[in-house]
């Protein structure tokens, strides 16, 4: 384990202000463990190393909880760890990244359905268009698209501005879009990409 | 002040393109499954994060039991760690059938079936374009369906098998994969192996004419790296 040369001490965490231990870690790996592990897949870890990276995340977890702050939740504060552990992956050298763009996705192995054909080749396109955007813009719209937390929520996770992640979130989108090809219904486009700030 | 209402997700906005929809749903539901969830777990045991019974190893098979099992035995050498698992109230989606099991380290490991032993080192890719032995090939089949994405990938690798020792044999390969694959899913990956194969061929101008393509083509493409190091270019 651990193969990636993880450093905690670069790793920036969210802030930690109450000295308590609201964790159950335990139940915190089953209940989000493997998401976290499909947030590490979308923001360009291979599979296995997502499984390395996601033992990050809670290796992370376990040394900081007793000054987890209690006002976000949970899964927001892993989220925020994860987000940042797969930036410190991206922050490696070359070799990490010709791993993560392997040509053969590991999780082939497992397709022997033609619905789970169907789903891999979506996966595929998606991860494609993932590769696109830059980190910032691939984590707020994993976030919100593929995760559903809230705007505020990621704001939290990854301490920026509520504006910031509008306006990243809007320009992921469009890039997005536009990747798809969008055929969209008459006034789609603009309620897609404008959303309601105001 | 100034508020932000939530734009309706995609994946659920009738408005977005139907592949999108379907390429955000197909991830949504994508998750680690249990042989990862049970090397996490023995990982994260073996670094001295204690997760308890029944945490995280719920409803594995045997084969992730072994991987649990040579994980710990891993780490019984450096330290003296043990995990208990348990089975969980909730069996996870992507495992078939789950084995009652409770592991406690250092017990003795159950030993893998030879059948179970077969499926661990299965290759990985199906060449599901081979026809059985004592049937005809299908052409009409073969010309109406769509490659799915594992001929594709079976396709490509064994492209590069061809590498090493016949790089013109792989370039003649090559030379049909628009043909064979009218709507490609990979064709960033055979453009780098042509590139390669190239390369590999002695064919060192033609590959850079490639790469220039492959640049333009695909200005983010993740792979720009990988063929900036194949010709020795500066990023």
């Amino acid at each position: 384990m651990m193969g990636l040369g993880f450093d905690q001490k670069k790793t920036r965490l969210p802030p930690l202000n109450h000295v308590s231990s609201l964790l159950d870690l335990p139940a915190l790996f089953r209940e989000h463990a493997p998401y976290l592990w499909r947030v590490l897949r979308r923001l360009g870890a291979s599979a296995t190393d997502a499984e390395d990276l996601c033992q990050e995340v809670f290796l992370v977890a376990h040394r900081n909880q007793a000054t987890f702050r209690g006002d976000s939740s949970p899964r927001t504060w892993l989220y925020g760890i994860a987000v940042r552990v797969a930036a410190d992956l991206r922050n490696k050298a070359h070799m990490r990244q010709e791993r993560s763009v392997a040509v053969l996705p590991e999780t082939l192995v497992e397709a022997t359905q033609d619905d789970a054909l169907e789903q891999q080749r979506a996966r595929v396109l998606l991860d494609r268009a993932l590769a696109g955007l830059d980190a910032e813009r691939r984590a707020v719209f994993v976030l919100y698209e593929i995760e559903d937390l809230t705007l505020q929520e990621i704001a939290d996770c990854l301490q920026v501005p509520l504006q910031t992640v509008y306006s990243r979130l809007k320009s992921a989108r469009q890039e997005v879009l536009a990747l798809f090809g969008e055929t969209l219904v008459p006034g789609g486009t603009a309620t897609l990409l404008e959303g309601s700030g105001r | 002040m100034k508020t932000f209402e939530e734009p309706r997700r995609l994946w659920q906005d009738e408005g977005a393109p139907a592949a999108l929809q379907k390429a955000l749903n197909a991830g949504r539901h994508d998750k680690a499954n249990a042989r990862a969830m049970a090397a996490m777990a023995a990982g994260l045991a073996a670094a001295g994060v204690p997760l308890g019974g029944g945490a995280a190893v719920a409803g594995v098979g045997v084969l992730s039991k072994v991987l649990i099992g040579a994980a710990i035995v891993g780490a019984m050498g450096s330290g003296a760690y043990v995990l208990q698992t348990q089975r969980a109230s909730t069996p996870p989606q992507n495992e078939g059938a789950s084995a009652p099991a409770t592991l406690v380290v250092p017990k003795p490991m159950p030993q893998p079936t030879a059948e179970e032993r077969s499926a661990a080192v299965a290759p990985a890719i199906h060449h599901a374009a081979a026809p059985p032995k004592g049937r005809k090939p299908q052409a009409r089949v073969i010309q109406d369906a769509e490659p799915s994405i594992i001929e594709e990938t079976a396709w490509l690798e064994d492209t590069r098998r061809l590498l090493p020792n016949q790089p013109n044999q792989a370039l003649l390969r090559l030379q049909t994969y628009a043909m064979k694959f009218k709507h490609p899913l990979l064709d960033q990956e055979a453009a780098v192996l042509k590139i390669e194969a190239l390369v590999a061929a002695g064919q060192r101008s033609t590959a850079q004419q490639r790469a220039g393509e492959f640049f333009h083509n695909h200005p983010q493409s993740p792979h720009r790296q990988r063929v900036q190091r194949l010709l020795n270019l500066q990023p």
